[in-house]
């Protein structure tokens, strides 16, 4: 479904990817992992959009997408979340999954300010939708909070919900657990297997949280300095040596 | 919903009233320049409160709506509607074209870049006098008219120019509470997220700003065809700066706050006239401490108290 | 072939009083985050101050300029800990219009005080004419660029060399980390008003006999060493320098050249152009944004 062909991407010499590819099969969750700064987010921003590859190319369905705008990937089909929260803070939980539907709505300017019965019509089924939503990620108590009331952890699963409303094939998801308690992880893994079972989703997840990579993925890719080291099950990337070294480097730190 | 049309309704009586109730041409003029800073600041509510694009430029946008009702029905002898038309359409595409390049820059950039088009309108106004009539502005700008019905008296013009506010609101309350305003908030929040959810930020935030640039316009037109007499000083960068401490003082991310704030601010500035010499140190001292001890606005404020009160 | 070289002259000495205010603008900018529009009183207070001492109160140049420059430099000091500390909002847009707001307040006071009328400072050192090729230069000009360039050094030094300045280009350069190890944000914040008062008054001052002042001269002035800072970069003290210096030639070769009537026409859609080719800045470094 989703191909990554000889990836590269660099910052001012640096670089963050080094020609990478890989390959990502439908309605499957597989994990990056790899140390800090070996290039897992600024991958997730070429897939998305936000960054520009230096050369390389994303191909999805058979489709070219390499380097097409943020918001011409979200209507492939193609929902990121932010490893740092960016819920919209100053507009309500609900507002905010309801933005989540921009793309699967129409109606522009001319249409929304005179406020014709069909913008209203639209306007009243996309709340209910929301609101299913939001009842799915058990958050419809507070739907008209501000996001920025929310504990950290309802604000992870907002933006999940917020995803979730633009209805989306596959998934990008920066560290969906991190920062999150044990229940809190465990219940956002127990999310993630529904909206593969339920929805049929595809998801690619970065995760440090190994034990939730390792129960979720069916493929795990290992990054190390912009370069994949490693692709395969937990099991096998568990054994695989190069992977240890690469996390275990020559300290100690795990 | 229902709560917005009521008290929209609520206004539009309450100065019904005013108009019949006053007789002085002086408040008249006032309750006038109320509403065609309304038109002007619900825009830049839009724009700066909701969107997060500032703008220190909007007087020139106001400026282009007047000069061009003035120029065409001056010397073109255009009908002056049509006049106030062609002069909406081509401030759009004057804030289009200017819109693409400048709205993609941020902060203390977009403030600058607003600010040096304001100051370089201003320039051309004063000197291209052939078209604009130099320092001395334009003279003999013709009324409005509908049939014979001609809007030629502080009274008449105060239905037309309220309707048009009143009308500015409806279209900012329609347009917040919808698809495209909670997209404008969401890209107010973080661009990047608001495009990953499939917004086309920028195309969005040129679109605001022309609407905003428009709304302008037409006030511009509404006070040309209204005191039938411009000069360039109305549209200077000073003029840019009040309509942004009214946008701030009503409360900018409101859409009450633009009338409280136009209303406050104008007729502030007229009672200061009374103190003569000291009522620019007591203009900046007001703004001052508003801005210090309720920066939220007026409307803000007491939106939020109305919130603390339910908890 | 008109004499390009009077205009560069003219140029460079205009150029360098925007360079000083717009360093003023972008202190303020690196330790706050705001556009500090108090600064064009600042150049304000400055000139009329030292009309005050000199003229009024008769004391000689060397001691009614450097006390203009403390008063001024008061002034900024006071305004921050009255008012910017003070303030409810922190959000960057309600910071500036307060600092508008106390701008009009100024300038209202400054009119009181003063009245309309503007004023000739006499210049530091006679008004013999000094002729460089086929250009002539009044000595005030020479004054001006050397006070300039000598301020500039002294601001480096004080930014490379002092712990104070080093601190102070830390919190430019990370807020939250000076924070840390310890640095006192409040007292750079003030520390960043007292140089900006500094910088403006002095702007004020050296200009003062060259192109009179009066109780509104700084609004201008100030506008002009804002856009100035942005030309070149906001924030970088090097961009400051380059972009006030570009605008004043840009100024002077535009009025000179082609139309005087559109020379700030000419100065502000090079400006504008400026920015939208590279919209930081000439100096200003692109931010890659992270999330």
């Amino acid at each position: 479904m989703l191909e990554i062909k000889n990836l590269k991407k660099s910052f001012g010499g640096i670089m963050a990817i080094a020609g990478v590819n890989f390959n990502i099969k439908q309605n499957t969750i597989s994990a990056i992992i790899g140390p800090n700064g070996a290039g897992k987010t600024t991958l997730i921003n070429l897939i998305s959009g936000i960054y520009k590859c230096d050369s390389g190319k994303v191909i999805y369905k058979n489709k070219d997408i390499t380097n097409l705008a943020p918001h011409k990937i979200v209507e492939k089909k193609i929902v990121r979340t932010f490893q740092n929260l960016q819920v919209f803070a100053n507009m309500t939980v609900l507002e905010n999954v309801m933005v989540g539907m921009h793309s699967i709505t129409k109606y522009e300017f001319i249409n929304c300010i005179l406020h014709f019965p069909m913008v209203k019509k639209q306007d009243k089924s996309i709340k209910e939708k929301s609101m299913e939503i939001l009842k799915f990620f058990n958050l419809e108590k507070k739907a008209n909070f501000r996001a920025s009331a929310l504990p950290y952890g309802e604000q992870k699963k907002l933006e999940l919900a917020r995803a979730l409303a633009a209805n989306p094939e596959l998934m990008l998801l920066d560290e969906p657990v991190a920062g999150l308690n044990l229940t809190e992880a465990k219940m956002i893994s127990e999310i993630l297997l529904k909206l593969k079972e339920d929805f049929n989703i595809t998801i690619l997840l970065i995760e440090h949280n190994m034990n939730i990579v390792m129960d979720l993925s069916e493929k795990i890719i290992v990054l190390h300095y912009g370069e994949k080291i490693a692709e395969g099950t937990p099991t096998e990337i568990q054994n695989n040596p190069l992977v240890i070294k690469a996390y275990l480097g020559g300290s100690c730190i795990a | 919903m229902k709560k917005f049309y009521i008290t929209l309704l609520i206004i539009a009586v309450v100065v019904l009233l005013l108009s019949t109730l006053i007789k002085s041409s002086y408040f008249l003029l006032i309750l006038n320049l109320i509403a065609l800073n309304t038109i002007i600041v619900i825009g830049l509510n839009l724009l700066i409160g909701f969107a997060g694009q500032i703008s220190l430029g909007h007087a020139a946008f106001y400026g282009i709506g007047a000069y061009s009702s003035a120029i065409l029905t001056t010397f073109y002898n255009v009908n002056p509607w049509i006049a106030m038309l062609l002069a909406v359409f081509i401030t759009g595409i004057i804030a289009y074209i200017i819109g693409i390049p400048t709205l993609k820059l941020k902060g203390h950039y977009l403030v600058m870049a607003t600010l040096g088009l304001n100051i370089i309108f201003s320039i051309i106004i004063v000197q291209w006098e052939v078209f604009t009539g130099g320092p001395d502005g334009i003279a003999g700008i013709p009324y409005l008219q509908i049939g014979s019905f001609s809007f030629d008296s502080d009274k008449k013009i105060l239905y037309l120019c309220w309707f048009f506010a009143l009308l500015s609101l409806i279209v900012a309350y329609n347009l917040v509470h919808s698809r495209v305003g909670r997209a404008l908030m969401a890209l107010h929040n973080s661009e990047i997220a608001a495009s990953c959810l499939g917004i086309n930020v920028s195309k969005y935030k040129v679109k605001i700003f022309v609407l905003s640039a428009m709304l302008a316009s037409i006030a511009g037109s509404l006070y040309a065809h209204y005191v039938t007499f411009i000069s360039p000083e109305t549209f200077g960068i000073m003029f840019s700066i009040k309509l942004i401490i009214m946008s701030i003082f009503g409360g900018m991310s409101t859409i009450w706050g633009a009338l409280v704030g136009s209303g406050c601010l104008t007729i502030i500035s007229e009672l200061l006239n009374f103190v003569k010499d000291y009522s620019t140190i007591v203009l900046g001292l007001i703004l001052v401490l508003v801005l210090m001890f309720i920066p939220q606005g007026v409307v803000g404020y007491i939106t939020q108290l109305k919130i603390n009160n339910e908890k | 072939m008109k004499n390009i070289l009077q205009f560069i002259l003219s140029g460079l000495t205009t150029g360098s009083i925007y360079a000083l205010i717009a360093i003023g603008f972008s202190v303020i900018h690196n330790a706050t985050g705001i556009v500090n529009i108090m600064q064009c009183e600042f150049i304000t207070y400055g000139g009329m101050l030292t009309v005050t001492f000199y003229i009024f109160s008769k004391f000689p140049y060397f001691i009614a300029i450097p006390l203009s420059i403390i008063c001024v430099s008061i002034m900024a000091g006071l305004f921050e800990r009255v008012v910017i500390r003070n303030s409810k909002s922190k959000d960057i847009i309600i910071l500036i219009f307060i600092t508008i707001g106390a701008s009009i307040f100024f300038k209202g006071l400054a009119l009181l005080i003063w009245g309309s009328d503007p004023f000739m400072l006499p210049p530091f050192s006679g008004n013999q004419p000094i002729k460089i090729f086929n250009a002539v230069i009044i000595p005030q000009n020479l004054w001006v660029i050397g006070i300039s360039i000598i301020t500039v050094i002294l601001l480096h030094l004080f930014f490379h060399k002092t712990i104070t300045g080093k601190a102070m280009r830390a919190v430019a350069n990370n807020k939250k980390a000076a924070q840390i190890v310890g640095i006192n944000i409040n007292r750079i914040v003030f520390l960043s008003f007292v140089i900006g008062g500094f910088l403006g008054a002095l702007a004020g001052i050296i200009i003062a006999p060259i192109t009179t002042t009066s109780y509104d001269v700084g609004f201008m002035l100030g506008l002009k060493g804002f856009a100035a800072a942005i030309l070149g970069g906001y924030g970088s003290m090097g961009g400051s320098i380059i972009g006030g210096i570009l605008l004043g030639l840009l100024e002077n070769l535009g009025a000179g050249l082609i139309s005087s009537e559109y020379k700030d026409v000419i100065a502000f859609v090079v400006l504008i152009l400026v920015i939208y080719v590279k919209p930081s800045g000439i100096l200003g470094l692109a931010k890659v944004e992270r999330v």
